[in-house]
């Protein structure tokens, strides 16, 4: 494919993670500390998300399991952390979700929790399956000007 | 403002050549000052006109024929482009405040831990990351040669408010006995005073109160991720 082409490619896919509110500025911020020194900055941190995310999925979900009654400290405590690396990497709706269900914890709301975490999975797995085709499509098409703000 | 006809546009014009020569000296003039620079065209972009929009000659190009609220907006993005003009000095000037410092960053997240590297670096700072209070305060054992100190409030076992208050105690006990001279300062690096500016880093600005972070020894907040404007006016009072 024409190297143009799947540059322009990279840039529109890029654009619509922004348009369907699935990024947030944080990307870009990260975008920008990719330099020669760093040239795969931003896929070492996603990945390193990804990591972290997958455990905290996991203790969350077994925390979940321990009812009679729910820790909600503990879901509460698990979030925070679970957003702040959603945040790092600029996940905005995985990031309101984690907002929402602090919201049920802070209402000690169970069946709350439960349903938005449900929902906060599928979004993170729908951001994780779009990013990851993402960066393949622009290591595909081999480096570019990752700064997407207009100079 | 000035509008200048693609048509009309003669690169070897001595009025064109001396703006040119103002906007890149933009750094000694003010920005706002600087007219406004349009052209004109009848086509669509072309790649040398996004280039004399991207060194900065024009601000922007504009259809023929010109309609008002096309003027009206390209007027205010390049206002607005003012701003970041602006943001590009003080970016410059976070490098020249954080420019070899040495920062210490502490926080349980891995993925916190290596954004904030990745930042503060890219202004020039040597940054060390550490995962807890317990490991933070080995790093602080006095003498130290830390410039400042990035803490997480949130972490297991030893949280942000403690491992400040007790490195506060730490360099207390230090102080005070180079102050009574039951030390001297030559065992400690010739500082007689130690007081690391030791900034919170909070995900949720609400969450824990300024208070509550003067209160155990913190000199100031931050909110994670870095902002760059929120870092230059914090970072500031220290160096």
């Amino acid at each position: 494919m024409d190297r143009n082409q799947s540059r322009r490619q990279v840039a529109a896919m890029k654009q619509s993670l922004f348009d369907q509110g699935l990024l947030d500025e944080q990307f870009i911020q990260l975008e920008e500390l990719q330099d020669d020194a760093n040239p795969n900055f931003v896929e070492e941190i996603v990945t390193l998300h990804y990591r972290d995310s997958s455990r905290l999925i996991t203790s969350i979900e077994q925390a979940l399991k321990e009812r009679n009654p729910l820790d909600f400290n503990k879901l509460d405590t698990l979030m925070h952390q679970f957003k702040g690396s959603s945040s790092s990497i600029g996940a905005k709706k995985v990031k309101a979700e984690c907002n929402l269900f602090r919201e049920y914890c802070r209402a000690g709301s169970a069946e709350g929790c439960m349903r938005s975490f449900q929902q906060l999975k599928r979004e993170y797995a729908a951001l994780r399956k779009k990013l990851e085709a993402y960066f393949q499509l622009a290591r595909q098409a081999g480096p570019q000007e990752t700064a997407c703000r207009s100079k | 403002m000035i509008l200048i006809d693609n048509d009309a546009w003669d690169k070897e014009c001595l009025i064109l050549y001396r703006i040119r020569k103002h906007r890149q000296n933009g750094i000694k003039v003010d920005p706002i000052t600087l007219p406004k620079i349009f052209l004109l065209a009848a086509h669509p972009s072309t790649n040398e006109h996004d280039e004399l929009k991207s060194v900065g000659i024009i601000d922007d190009i504009l259809m023929k024929p010109l309609c008002l609220s096309s003027l009206v907006h390209s007027y205010r993005e390049s206002v607005g482009t003012e701003n970041k003009q602006v943001n590009r000095k003080k970016v410059s000037k976070l490098g020249s405040l954080l420019m070899h410092k040495q920062i210490l960053v502490v926080d349980d997240n891995a993925v916190n831990r290596r954004v904030a590297k990745g930042f503060l670096q890219k202004y020039g700072a040597k940054v060390t990351s550490v995962e807890s209070g317990m490991a933070a305060l080995k790093m602080l054992k006095l003498p130290h040669n830390f410039d400042a100190c990035f803490m997480d409030l949130q972490m297991p076992e030893m949280d942000g408010f403690e491992a400040t208050r007790k490195i506060r105690r730490l360099e207390r006990e230090v102080n005070e006995k180079i102050a009574c001279g039951q030390a001297s300062a030559d065992m400690f690096g010739n500082i007689c005073y130690w007081h690391i500016p030791i900034l919170a880093m909070t995900a949720d600005a609400t969450q824990s109160s300024d208070e509550e972070c003067r209160n155990c020894g913190m000199d100031d907040f931050v909110t994670k991720p870095f902002e760059e404007e929120q870092l230059y006016t914090a970072m500031a009072r220290f160096f």
